[in-house]
Order: structure tokens, then sequence, then C-alpha cells
């Protein structure tokens, strides 16, 4: 394994977007590192030894990247500034008298042209490239490491950082898409020839010396933790679409209306490899036995003033979809999208209409994050309400302890540990969410009848890893939980401990 | 208990260390919680930005730039090491000489004054006796000037004896012989204060005139002199009609007879003048708020010094590659950079008007970066940064390299001594106009 890690010395990373010149650049592209070697190593005589080094690390291809996350508010960008600075391109006559358009030489009357420097605080956070299957020799490893000490910026001259080789860097966070699989953020990589390339632009003056040519860029997805901790069966990478437009403030009791409409939407389009996935069940009719393609209406809950209306929704895939039915579902979604807008219609009969279009904001609202509904923890509660699969018998003792019995065993169905605490509720433990009764019912297929459905707060033994989604109508927007604060009591509702 | 740092352990930190770094936590000098106030920026409006400490979002705002920073530390590099015409310096500085141009006001522009530093127009069209500083071929340049044009990071032995102050706070010469292709040096001393969970204030507006000048006491008139007169009599006259005394959103005249119920127009109010009350108001003219100042937890201000940086720059002593001379002038310029930086602190951090700002008690703030990443504190106050100071520049001396301690005089050519004067009557004018 070969890591590279560095930090920014006054906890600022300055680095301007090349496409868009008035916002910072992050997380760092792997090429702006590389460029900064380059420039230890031409700076301080270009030793053949070290260009050695240099074309060796081009041959290892794009890097892992452990970068702190925007998204999470681990990095945060100042708002970029119009600064006025004076200019030197004023002269005086070449030969002769001043005259009065020469004024402008003086520092009080220099012309000023704008000019912005976006940047980003970023702490003391370590950030690291990972290639975790090289493995250079002791000399390339000695080479690399004094070109590391050597290096001062990454960016503009004013982010200073400290580069040093590691053998424990910090977990990535990014890690190169392979194959077909869909790239979340684009960045810039080295690549054999970089390096000439770089030398080459410098050479010649002109444009390459004041601008190096930009590095072309590779895709790259988000990693997901390795971690032991137990976790559903969807995978954490949500493919999260946020409303842009629509008739009214439709809420979560509108839900279900519209997850039904986004899956009907997509199965219009869907080839017969994806249909099976994004409905349920097989070409002869009979119900999927694996995991499908669920859907999540993201709603603004939990905080103080939340009022639960739709914010969007995110689609969960199957953690171990092959990457050729993953492509077939992400066609059938890229079909329904208006290709002009981007945006795709959805139309719920009385909940009226929505326009969704997929989130690629670096910093959206909570709601629209995936890891809101993914992240790992011990404590769950339902925003959407739990469907049961089946009715209590007649005259049962203890209907909520039944119910915590049919909760635990759709975990443990589910592959999750069963939870140590489950308590039935009336409304959701999550501010804003309406209460279960507010809800329109699930119906049975066989005979039309009612499900119940409950919302519930679950503690499990050890952090789970969502998205977590429970009950019958999982797959249809209901049983939708979201981890809670601990210490959070919900509203009354008696306790079922299980078994 | 953090030690003082030494000349020994300063060449060693040169020699293998990362940084040197300064973080220290300011509060304002009217004490903790009261306002300061933070740059504003186009459209008045500070430079924003949230954080996240310890978990919770801390809104935060810049309280001086980067930039900014730089010219204070060289200010401070400035009134400590030269005082002027006749002194000798401690830092070799270049200067043009404005004294003998008539101007008692602009005495001189120095290399650390001018906003490009060495490489400034200024500076670029002064003379050195008779020749020109630094002139375009075919005509004669000064060998000092020629000194910049022939610079880079292998050979930079020449620039630090004439301006050591450009490699420490950096240098492009991009409207040189060379045009974009020019000398061009990196910072090595960046530095940055910023207030820590900042809450925007509000400021009002107002003025109580002490001579109790009414709003309707008008109308005023304009003289053909420009002055200021009541009598409608002695106004200037256009369309047979008395001129208001200032002037229309497009720059007309507006005039105004005073038979008639017509309201006296804006431009006739005494308050044109700058005369009467102003009610007191927390918006301006145009509805947006007074930008209010902030009050802040604390400010922080981190002053960073590049070590690879310095390592990178070379300095033969008579044509020769040498690294004890290298390893001398790198020590003189991180000496130098630390100097400035604890100058410009203990000069007080008055970044502008109502932003005061003094340290918290009891914190060194200084230390030593290592390659590995660990840190080491350290304590320095000014008298102790400029030993350290002299000590390097010996040392460097003895290795043969050049250090001017008379600064470089230029002398403006008598066009540009004649511009400094165009200006300042111009500015007077223009000033005058705009009231």
């Amino acid at each position: 394994m070969l890591a590279i890690a560095w930090q920014y010395l006054s906890g600022r990373a300055v680095a301007t977007d090349p496409t868009d010149r008035q916002t910072a650049e992050w997380p760092p592209h792997p090429d702006r590192v590389f460029q900064a070697l380059v420039a230890a190593w031409g700076e301080r005589g270009c030793s053949p030894a070290e260009r050695a080094v240099l074309q060796w690390v081009e041959t290892l291809g794009p890097p892992h990247l452990a970068a702190p996350d925007e998204s999470v508010g681990a990095v945060s960008r100042a708002t970029v500034t119009t600064v006025y600075v004076p200019v030197n391109d004023t002269s005086g006559p070449a030969h002769g008298d001043y005259h009065e358009k020469h004024i402008s030489l003086l520092p009080a009357r220099r012309d000023r042209k704008p000019r912005a420097f976006p940047a980003l605080h970023v702490g003391d956070a370590t950030c690291a490239l990972v290639w975790p299957e090289a493995s250079p020799s002791p000399e390339l490893r000695a080479g690399l490491a004094t070109l590391c000490a050597a290096v001062t910026h990454i960016g503009h001259s004013s982010s200073m950082v400290r580069l040093w080789l590691t053998e424990a860097p910090p977990p990535p966070a990014w890690v190169p898409a392979t194959g077909r699989q869909r790239a979340a953020l684009s960045l810039r990589t080295p690549h054999v020839g970089r390096l000439d390339a770089l030398v080459t632009a410098y050479a010649d003056g002109g444009e390459g010396w004041t601008r190096p040519p930009t590095a072309p860029w590779q895709g790259y997805i988000r990693a997901v933790a390795d971690s032991a901790a137990p976790h559903s069966p969807l995978d954490p990478r949500l493919i999260v679409l946020r409303k842009t437009s629509g008739d009214g403030r439709p809420g979560l009791i509108q839900a279900p209306a519209f997850v039904a409409a986004l899956r009907g939407t997509l199965l219009a389009r869907a080839s017969e490899r994806a249909n099976p996935w994004i409905s349920g069940h097989q070409p002869d009719g009979s119900p999927l036995e694996q995991t499908h393609v669920a859907w999540l209406p993201l709603a603004y809950v939990g905080a103080e003033h939340a009022d639960g209306h739709l914010l969007g929704i995110g689609i969960a895939l199957p953690r171990d979809l092959s990457p050729d039915d993953e492509q077939a579902v992400l066609d059938a979604l890229a079909d329904a999208m208006n290709p002009d807008t981007g945006e795709l219609r959805l139309v719920a009969g009385a909940a009226g209409a929505m326009d969704l279009a997929e989130e690629d904001r670096p910093a959206p609202p909570f709601a629209l994050r995936a890891d809101t509904w993914t992240r790992a923890a011990d404590c769950w509660g339902s925003v959407t309400p739990v469907a049961l699969d089946r009715l209590p018998p007649r005259r049962h003792e203890n209907n909520d302890a039944w119910v915590a019995a049919q909760i635990t065993a759709a975990c443990t169905r589910q592959g999750l540990p069963a939870p140590c605490e489950v308590r039935i509720l009336p409304v959701s433990p999550h501010v804003g969410a309406p209460a279960a009764r507010a809800f329109p019912p699930l119906l049975r297929k066989p005979d039309g009848a009612r499900r119940w459905h409950v919302h519930v707060a679950l503690r499990f033994p050890q952090p789970v890893a969502g998205p977590l989604l429970l009950g019958a109508g999982r797959y249809q927007g209901y049983g939708i939980c979201r981890p809670l604060p601990t210490g959070n009591q919900g509203a009354g509702g008696a306790s079922g401990a299980s078994g | 208990m953090a030690e003082k740092l030494t000349y020994t352990e300063m060449k060693a930190t040169v020699e293998t260390g990362a940084a040197l770094r300064c973080r220290r936590r300011l509060q304002p000098a009217g004490g903790p919680g009261d306002k300061v106030f933070p740059p504003t920026y186009e459209g008045g409006k500070y430079a924003e930005e949230q954080r996240v400490i310890d978990g919770t979002r801390v809104p935060c705002v810049l309280l001086d730039s980067v930039q900014s920073q730089a010219n204070r530390i060289e200010m401070a590099i400035r009134d400590t090491f030269y005082h002027g015409k006749g002194s000798a310096c401690g830092v070799p500085v270049v200067t043009v000489d404005f004294s003998d141009a008539g101007l008692p006001e602009v005495r001189e522009v120095t290399s650390l004054d001018a906003p490009h530093r060495l490489a400034d127009a200024i500076l670029r069209d002064s003379m050195l006796g008779e020749v020109r500083f630094r002139a375009k071929p075919p005509t004669p340049s000064s060998e000092e000037g020629k000194i910049l044009d022939t610079a880079t990071i292998e050979n930079a032995t020449g620039l630090f004896g004439l301006c050591p102050t450009a490699l420490v706070f950096g240098l492009w010469d991009s409207t040189g012989p060379r045009g974009g292709l020019g000398t061009k040096f990196q910072r090595v001393l960046v530095g940055e204060v910023v207030a820590i969970d900042a809450m925007p204030g509000a400021r009002p507006s107002s003025r109580i005139d002490p001579l109790g000048i009414q709003l309707n006491a008008g109308p005023i008139y304009r003289t053909p002199d420009g002055d200021m007169t009541l009598d409608p009599a002695l106004a200037l006259r256009k369309d047979n009609k008395a001129v208001l005394y200032a002037k229309g959103k497009k720059g007309e005249d507006v005039t105004y007879e005073a038979s008639g119920r017509r309201e006296v127009p804006d431009e006739g109010r005494p308050s044109k003048a700058n005369h009467g009350n102003v009610t007191p108001s927390l918006k301006n003219e145009n509805g947006q708020p007074h930008h209010g100042g902030v009050t802040m937890a604390y400010a922080l201000q981190t002053v960073v010094l590049s070590l690879p940086a310095l390592r990178r720059l070379h300095f033969p002593v008579g044509g020769k590659d040498s690294p004890a001379a290298d390893l001398a002038a790198r020590t003189v310029l991180a000496a130098l950079g630390l100097c400035g930086a604890v100058l410009s602190m203990e000069a007080g951090c008055d970044l502008r008007s109502r932003c005061l700002l003094v340290p918290e008690p009891g914190q060194a703030g200084w230390e030593i970066v290592a390659a590995d990443g660990t840190t080491k504190a350290f304590t320095l106050d000014a008298k102790g940064a400029c030993a350290l100071l002299q000590e390097a520049v010996a040392a460097a001396v003895a290795l043969g390299l050049p250090w001017r301690t008379e600064p470089l005089r230029l002398t403006p050519s008598a066009g540009l001594a004649a511009l400094v004067r165009e200006s300042r009557k111009l500015a007077m004018q223009s000033g005058a106009e705009e009231a």
C-alpha cells in the first residue's frame, strides 16, 4: 500500500474550480497533488532519480481519496468576495515627459481589477491519496518521501500544506468507479505521460506556463465503509431526487401516491432486465424473493419546526445487484428524465404533480443527504408507519407485545440483529411526521383488507447501518426509518420487550 | 513552559522542519463581547463562512485577509528597520525619494509600500542617478535593476542582497522584459485573522447640527463660484431661473422659482451642503441596513511560515554553489519573516476603525511544526526576534552573501514629481465636487 497524506497548515484550502472561477474546488483532485510533487521536483533541480519516482507514480492509476466530507459539514465554504487588486501594467512614458494620463502610476490612483480568491475552511483534518495495491521498492519510497517533504502548497500558494508518506491513512471517502458503475463525482487524476506533458508545457512558455493543461477526468463513487456493522440489504448509496417544483406542498401523507407514480414511471421505461427489480415481480407474476429497488420519500422531519413536507424521493438499490442489472435500472431512470431539463415529472392523481431532478449540490439540506438515512445508529424511529404482515389474533391480551414480535421478526428476516427494545407508538418519534392514523391504509392484495400500521421506535444492541425499511409496505414508501438521536423518548406508548 | 527560540535551533528547523506557525486568540480591546467591524467587500457585505467546531455549526467572519496581513507585516518591518531619509537600515530596502520634489506629505515609496513590491511600476520608472532603474532595452538599465531580471530560484543571491523581503512575501515581475514569464517567487508567509462565532450587529447613523439649521431654512442656491447662497439674485442662472446648490441625479443643474407652491426639490435642501440634522435610522438611502459590525467569541490569528518554500531557494556565492551559504541565507529569510510577524503582532492589531484586537493573556502561540507533524512550542518577543535576525545576518554576511545596509535610493523623474503634485490638486478638486 502507498498512501500520501497531507494537512493544510493554516486550516484553509484555496483552490479554484477550473470550470467556475468563482467557486472553490473540493474535494482536492489527485492531479493537484501530483502537480505539487512535480513542482517540488522541478524547483529543486529536476533530479533524474526523482523523475523516475514520478514516472512510477503515474503508472499507479487513480487513487482512493480520503478527504473530509463537505456534505456533512466537515468542510465549509467561505463567501466568495470580490477583491480589487492593484495592477502593475501601467507605465511611464518610454521617453519624454510624463503626461497626465500617467497619473495612474501612483499607488493611490492605481487601477484595480476585480479578483476572487475562493477558499474553504478544512481545519486540521488529514487528507490522503491511497493506492492499496501499490508496493514501492525502498528506493522509490525514500525518493517519494523526500519529494513529499519538499511540497509547499496544493492549489493557491496561500494554502500551505505539509505532505508525508503514511502507513495508516484515514479511511477513503471516494474510490474510482470501475466498469459500469455510476460515478457520483469526477476528479482529475494523474496518468502515464502527465509528467512529460507538464514539462513540455512549462518549457514552451506562454499559455502552458501560466496555466498547465488539465488532466483527464476520472469518475469516482463514494466508498462504502467496510465495517463489520450489521447493515440492511439495501445499498447506502441512495440515488436522491429532489423536488424542484410542483403543485402545493405535499407531505408524507401524499408520499405513497408519489412513490407509486415514480415506480410506474420507471416501469413504463424499464427493459426486461430491469423490470423484476423495479416491479418486484418475476416475469411470470410471482413475487421476487430477493430484495429489490425500494423508494424512500424524503421529508423535512426531526427539526424543531419541521412540518413533514416532501423534499424529494430517494431510490435505494439492493446491495448485491450485478453491474448490468444496476445499469438497466439506471437506464430506466435516465429514460424517464426529460433530456433538456434533466427533470422527471410525476403525476399522482389527487396529490398533484411534482418535478424531480437529481440532487448534485455539494451541501444539500439534511433530509436530502444519503448519510441522514443510512448512517449507522443503534436507535431508529419510523417516519412513515410500518405496515404489519398479519392482523393480530382476536381477543389478544397484549397487542403491543405481539406487534413488537412482528417487528423483531421483520428485522431478523432482513439479516439485522434482533432489537433489544421495541416501542409501539401512535405517532412518529420524529417531529413533523404525521401520526399513523393519518396515513392511507395499505390494502392486502388477496382480499382487499386493510393492513394495520404503527409507528415504532427501535433500539438495537449495536449500531446498524441503513437504509432501514421495515414491514409489508417497505417497497411502497411505508416503514421508512431514520436514526434517532439517543435519548429521545418519543411520545407515550407502552414499550414491549421482545424475546 | 515554552522556551525562547535560539539561532541554532532555528537553523536546524530551517534545514529539516515543515513550518513555523502561530495560532493565537484575540479579543476586542473593549473587552470580550464588544463589537468589532470586519472589512466590507463589494455591496457592503462581510466575508462570512460557517465552520464546524466541536460538532456545532459556528458562523465566522474574516477580519483580516491574507493580503492585508502581508501588508501589515511589511509595514511593521518598514517602521522598525527604516525610518526615512538619512537613516541606515537593518533590512535592505529600495526606496523612491519624493522629498526633493516639494511635496511634504509624500516623502517616499519603498519596496515595502509599493503595491507590487520590488517589481512595481513606480520603482521601475524611477532613476538611479542618471540611469533608469529598470528600462526596456535598448535604453540602459541600472546594474541593480538587472538583478531582478535575472533572479531565479537557482540564483537568488542578488535579490537577497537587494531586497530580501521580496523573497519572503513573494514577487512576480509580470510586466518586465519577459512579460508573464518573468521572475516569480512564491510567498513564504501567510497570515489571517478570523472572528469565530460572530453575531452581526446593527448600527444607526445620525447627526445633530450644532448650528441648529432647520430643514426648511433653504432653499440654497449655487453662485457662479460654486459657493452657497440664500439669495436667488446672486445665484447662477439657467433658463432665467436660479440654479439650486446640488446637482441632480444625472449631474444636471436643477432650477427653482420661489414663487408658487411647489415644494423645494432635494437639491436645494441645506443637507446638500452638509448642514442640518440627520434623523437616526438603521437603513441607508437604498433601504439596506447599515453594516453594523459583529460580536464574536474570539478572533483567531494564524500565521504560517513555510520552510520547504525557503529550501527551494539557492544562493550561490561567487558563482559557486554553497550549501552552507544556502542554509545561512534561508535562515536569514526565516528570521526576517518571523521578525516581521512578531513586530506586527506587538505593534497591536489595530485593523481598522473600531477593530482593535488584543491577545488573550497567557498564550505563547508560536510552534515549530516538524516534518513528521509533531509540534514544539517556543516564545519570541520583538527584541528576541530582532536579535535573531541580526545574528542570522552576521552569519550570512560572514559566508560572503551580500546585504545592503544603506537603502537604495531612487529619485522620481521630474515628470513623475509633477504628476504627484497634479494628482494632489485633482484629489482636492474632486473631493469638493462630490460634497
